[in-house]
């Protein structure tokens, strides 16, 4: 039993055994007709790629948790990987047209023109509305937290506005907006601005009363209070606030590209389904899910790093 | 000369059926240099005496001054160390320091500063701690890097409220000592203390003088000098008859009328002469 890692075997396991199945399904001929013959080459540099992390971590010795992470990241990749190619190009289960094997959708997703254009596309829309969203939001909740004029009337206010689904405002936005991209951007601002800014509100109001005392003896000015002391202090609820609305940011994002849009990666699952197209579509579903989860990722990151001072 | 003048102080908290009076007629001085603490039970308003003079509360009626100016809100002239709270989480045990030094003494670099913190950090012996966060440390360890940071601020006067009133037995009495030799050798001109506690050891070992507070409304119930010389070696002092004289009739004058504290005081004079011979 290795105690680093609390695993009986560190080379003969699951992730092992399932790279090497991958393997022994590319010289079994396939049933369709799309598919090429031989090795299935973007499938199976994906898999190398990730099973070399995997093995890489697996030497390095990282810590228990991030060994194990990678583990089960890795074991699923090739799983859905193996499966997949199984269901579709080894047998024909699923029927073609509507599921294609995993090489055409990969081949699809390194080989697409368009595809890089869309994405930028759609992150451009993205960062315009939600860091938008970001700058008035904090810094209109940090100054209405901190006015003592305001009293609970604006909790109720942005409660009303905060629980109108954002994707009703985006034929009034088309109606009153000249270009389809500010569209886009018009209802990411709406859809992330009110969580944000109404928990930068609560979090501003419920700062420790003891934390301003302290400030105050200390004769800390206006603006370092509210950067050095505020702010940090409610740091923790803001975040609640950003991860909400970008949550929402990124439905509407794909809404607003698929309900109207001329670009954008909702606008190219919208295009290709009107041709049927179904190796786009899933090509299409499978990026959104990619930058979803890089962007969720670091913006962990950054907030893990930011309240690294909190007692676990 | 006088630091800390009050004069007739008197405040009123507004309630929601007409108001609460937390201080009532408070009187008192504090020389420069001198060490005085505050006793009395929960409520006394000795907290609240405290908050005037940080410019955290405003007298109803009666005057504060100090250095001979009547206390317009918070100046960097005052040191506080709250008993909870005094730090910022979120900034190391260097920063903090760094933090209130920069508030004080604005003309230093941030270089400076910090290196000043460090200073202040090995001072309350917590040299290899500058990196960690208050929620690293323990509550003594947090209580030190507030000292430090008051210090480090280079103020002629030092505001404690409780400081020490979460901190474990043990650990209070090695913070009770550094405080003293701090206070006794890190400046040239000894700073200004006052004190507040409900802890009678505490109120014996630091303070030159005692003021007492009763409740109900809060106001001064007695002052007495405390006899003994410095620097005071704790393990000495505490197990002397002496002190435990001393310290009950302080309890006596502490749970007693007010006559009868005029009474105690002369016990006490009589004292001071017997330990002076």
């Amino acid at each position: 039993m290795d105690k680093k890692t609390g695993q009986s075997n560190r080379f003969i396991n699951s992730t092992v055994i399932l790279y090497i199945v991958l393997w022994l399904l590319q010289p079994v001929p396939n049933r369709t007709e799309g598919d090429i013959r031989g090795i299935a080459t973007y499938t199976m540099i994906l898999a190398t790629v990730v099973f070399i992390i995997y093995l890489a971590v697996n030497i390095a010795s990282f810590e228990k948790n991030i060994y194990v992470t990678t583990k089960s990241i890795t074991g699923t990749v090739l799983a859905v990987l193996g499966l997949w190619v199984i269901l579709t190009a080894k047998t024909g289960i699923l029927e073609e047209a509507l599921f294609p094997s995993p090489e055409i959708v990969l081949r699809q997703m390194f080989s697409d023109s368009r595809l890089p254009g869309d994405i930028l596309s759609s992150l451009i829309t993205l960062g315009k509305g939600y860091l938008s969203a970001l700058v008035f939001g904090i810094f209109l909740g940090s100054v209405l937290g901190m006015s003592k004029k305001f009293g609970n009337s604006i909790t109720y206010i942005t409660t009303f506005l905060k629980l109108i689904p954002p994707i009703v405002y985006i034929p009034y936005a088309i109606a009153l907006l000249p270009r389809y991209e500010s569209v886009s951007t018009f209802v990411i601002f709406m859809s992330s601005f009110w969580p944000i800014f109404s928990s930068t509100y609560v979090g501003v109001k419920g700062v420790e009363k003891q934390y301003l005392d302290s400030a105050k003896v200390l004769n800390v000015g206006f603006f370092s209070r509210m950067i050095n002391v505020i702010l940090p202090a409610s740091l923790s609820e803001i975040f609640i606030g950003c991860n909400q609305g970008l949550a929402y940011s990124f439905i509407m994002l794909t809404s607003a590209e698929m309900i109207g849009g001329s670009a954008g990666i909702g606008y190219y699952i919208k295009y290709y389904s009107n041709f049927g197209d179904f190796t786009r579509i899933i090509v299409g579903i499978l990026v959104i899910g990619i930058i979803i989860s890089i962007i969720t990722f670091l913006i962990s990151k950054l907030e893990n790093h930011l309240l690294r001072w909190k007692p676990k | 000369m006088n630091k800390i003048e009050i004069d007739h102080l008197s405040l009123d908290y507004a309630e929601k059926k007409g108001s609460f009076t937390a201080l009532q007629d408070v009187s008192l001085t504090v020389k420069e240099g001198e060490f005085v603490s505050i006793i009395g039970s929960s409520g006394c308003g000795k907290s609240t005496l405290l908050s005037v003079l940080e410019g955290l509360n405003h007298p109803s009626s009666g005057t504060v001054k100090i250095n001979g100016e009547p206390v317009k809100g918070c100046g960097i002239d005052r040191g506080v160390v709250f008993q909870q709270y005094s730090l910022f989480p979120w900034m190391t045990a260097r920063n903090n320091v760094a933090f209130g030094i920069k508030q004080s003494r604005k003309e230093l670099s941030r270089a400076e500063r910090l290196q000043i913190a460090d200073e202040y950090l090995k001072k309350v012996g917590l040299d290899n701690f500058g990196n960690k966060y208050p929620g690293q440390l323990s509550g003594g360890m947090q209580q030190r890097v507030a000292i430090a940071r008051a210090l480090a601020m280079d103020t002629d006067i030092l505001l404690m409220d409780e400081p020490f009133g979460a901190i474990d037995p043990k650990n209070r009495t090695a913070l009770w000592e550094l405080l003293l030799e701090l206070w006794e050798n890190d400046s040239e001109k000894k700073k200004t203390v006052l004190f507040v506690t409900h802890d009678i050891d505490e109120a014996i070992f630091l303070s030159d003088r005692i003021i007492m507070m009763d409740s109900a409304p809060g106001r001064v119930s007695a002052e007495i000098e405390v006899p003994f010389r410095r620097p005071r070696i704790r393990t000495e002092l505490l197990r002397s008859k002496e002190y435990n004289f001393f310290k009950n009739n302080l309890l006596n004058a502490f749970y007693n009328e007010e006559e009868e504290v005029e009474e105690d005081n002369h016990y006490i004079e009589s004292y001071i002469d017997k330990i002076a011979l």
